[in-house]
């Protein structure tokens, strides 16, 4: 049975220098994945070739049996850090617009979100708060059944209150035919939810394995190894 | 985005507006204005078609490279595809401000009193012995834009690739100034080299399987001096077959770059 | 009552194992009542479901939980399972108080007798509180 997402000897370089060093890595269906690092050590750049943002790259990258494309694009649903709708924009208009763009969006789920997170449909996105755009943008990407769902530091710009609410809304969500993989730096704030750890430092992997077994390996929380690991 | 798109039919009604006065002003005799309506009537398609451009450029360059690109690069879409729908309405645009800047200056004939000479004008560019200027004319500008947003397309989709991704601005101006320059280079020695054009002639203008090159030689050689200049020299049309193949190979070019080539910021 | 610390280094399934066997052996989950079902714990207690159905496996295995195909998971009803649970969580707890007595310094006798009059003023508390 092959893996949801198989990535082998991934390389990617930019002008400045290389940012991912031949990376490998295999993530399964039914899996809550963490991916955690310093900033600048390759996880948006390895989330953004999967998504299929960046289309020059060396190495092997399959989602589902297929290199980033239509086909993976169609299981995909990708949060980036950045707000990517139009600032004039209404919540309700941007809901409308997924619904329209991919066949498996739930618009129903959607507004149901929305008002949970006190959001109205009518409202623009730049009469909201930076917090407010991001919940919505988690909001839509979440409304999608899809089978990989990747999050990039969706937890920053949000206030501790409403974490848990994300939270609950990712664990609400799973299911075994889907992945969630997610980067963070609060790692102690949610590494309670994760069945697996990436870690990657300097471009390159250093440890991918399952949560509990790092735990039970290291004797130590992942937010204590990670500080261990990454000391200046 | 959405500013922008508005922008545009502003400045057609803008346009408008200016020809509604002119109207008013010819009915009730007032001179300057009328004047000054038709003057501005001659410039006032300009900036139609300038911010007509400047949004088909950043129409392109912000759904594919800006944070917007975010979203239209991870659509379960094909890039040829989302290349094609940006192409179509763009284009589509550009000849509505083109047929404007053409409406306005058949306004300012209006304004100005100048109506009874167009059916002089029609008679003119429509009778058959200008025919086939005509019909130059009119395919060459549509090629002619059509291969100018290939160039677009293609510099833009260029500047956003590894080695220009930091001032990926610059050199989106740099590369279609570049192939600009090398796109009139080909419709040059098409224009000069393939065998077909347009000859004017004391009866009018026809059609010539001559090349544009042999012609000019064959009459400097035949040139006593006496000669109307304008008689026996033909234009080459083969520019248009140029235009066609540069737009099309630079579109197909600037989808392969953004399948293997290109980069988000 | 013991509390998921989420940032220890113990595996978290660990962590829930032992919170649903205090929970057992106290009471609060009854016997024969029905646990709800995996992905609502997994919410529930704030950590992932695969974790969360470990944890709920040992269980089973242990014979404090059962499951039965169609209707869901149960507590057991079996009193002795219960008991032998009791009696061992126990034992962990008295094992770690013995553990910090003598590291304080406290004998044996001596801490006998601490136990003894912790409890008498525990009683004379309760009594003050039921009477007034």
């Amino acid at each position: 049975m092959s893996s949801l997402l198989e990535i082998r000897n991934l390389f990617k370089s930019y002008d400045r220098g290389p940012v991912l060093k031949g990376i490998s890595l295999n993530v399964e269906s039914g899996r809550i994945v963490g991916v955690v690092g310093p900033n600048g050590c390759g996880k948006t750049t390895m989330f953004k070739i999967i998504a299929g943002l960046i289309g020059d790259y060396q190495g092997t990258v399959l989602i589902d049996g297929n290199p980033p494309g239509v086909k993976s694009k169609e299981i995909i649903s990708f949060l980036p850090e950045k707000t990517y709708l139009d600032e004039g924009i209404k919540a309700g208009t941007a809901i409308s617009m997924f619904a329209d763009f991919y066949k498996d969006f739930d618009r129903q789920k959607a507004l149901e979100m929305l008002k949970r997170f006190n959001l109205e449909p009518g409202m623009k996105l730049k009469s909201m708060s930076k917090g407010m755009q991001e919940k919505l943008q988690l909001i839509l990407v979440m409304s999608r059944a899809a089978k990989l769902y990747i999050l990039d530091e969706p937890l920053s710009g949000i206030d501790p209150a409403a974490r848990d609410n994300i939270l609950d809304i990712i664990l609400n969500n799973y299911s075994e035919n889907s992945t969630v993989m997610l980067s963070t730096h609060l790692i102690h704030d949610v590494e309670r939810i994760f069945d697996d750890i990436i870690m990657i430092g300097n471009g390159t992997l250093l440890v991918a394995e399952s949560a509990d077994a790092l735990r039970e390996r290291t004797g130590k929380s992942l937010d204590q190894y990670f500080r261990e690991v990454f000391r200046c | 985005m959405k500013a922008g798109a508005r922008m545009i039919p502003i400045s057609y009604l803008a346009t408008a507006a200016v020809f509604l006065v002119g109207l008013i002003a010819r009915s009730l005799k007032i001179h300057q204005v009328t004047t000054a309506t038709t003057i501005l009537l001659f410039f006032a398609g300009i900036p139609c078609i300038i911010i007509t451009l400047i949004y088909v450029i950043m129409r392109f360059h912000k759904g594919m490279f800006g944070n917007e690109g975010y979203l239209t690069q991870t659509l379960p879409v094909g890039k040829g595809q989302l290349l094609l729908s940006k192409l179509i309405s763009s284009y589509i645009w550009m000849v509505a401000s083109a047929a404007v800047f053409v409406a306005a200056w058949a306004g300012a004939m209006v304004v100005s009193n100048n109506l009874n000479i167009m059916p002089d004008i029609i008679d003119f560019v429509f009778g058959n012995s200008f025919a086939p200027l005509v019909i130059f004319i009119v395919v060459s500008s549509a090629v002619q834009l059509f291969a100018f947003l290939g160039e677009l397309y293609f510099a833009i989709s260029l500047a956003n690739t590894r080695q220009f991704l930091k001032n990926n601005v610059v050199f989106s101006v740099v590369f279609f100034f570049v192939t600009n320059f090398a796109v009139s280079l080909l419709e040059l020695a098409a224009m000069l080299l393939i065998p077909l054009g347009i000859k004017f002639t004391e009866t009018g203008v026809v059609w010539t399987t001559k090349t544009m090159l042999g012609d000019l030689i064959f009459n400097m050689e035949a040139f006593t001096g006496n000669q109307p200049l304008l008689s026996g020299i033909s234009i080459g049309v083969g520019s248009c077959f140029a235009d066609l193949a540069a737009g099309i190979g630079l579109l197909l070019a600037a989808v392969w770059l953004l399948n293997h080539k290109t980069s988000v910021k | 009552m013991f509390d998921v610390k989420y940032d220890s280094g113990v595996p978290i399934y660990l962590q829930i194992i032992h919170l649903i066997r205090q929970k057992i052996v106290s009471g609060e989950w009854a016997p024969g009542s029905r646990v709800p079902g995996v992905r609502d714990l997994a919410i529930e207690f704030g950590v992932n479901p695969n974790t969360m159905q470990k944890a709920l496996s040992e269980l089973e295995r242990e014979g404090l939980l059962y499951s039965e195909r169609t209707a869901g998971r149960f507590i057991t009803e079996n009193t002795g399972i219960i008991d032998a649970a009791r009696e061992r969580l126990a034992g962990q707890v008295l094992a770690e108080f013995i553990k910090q007595m003598a590291q304080m310094g406290f004998t044996r006798e001596r801490t006998i007798k601490l136990v003894e009059s912790a409890f008498e003023n525990h009683a004379g508390l309760s009594e003050r509180e039921e009477n007034s």
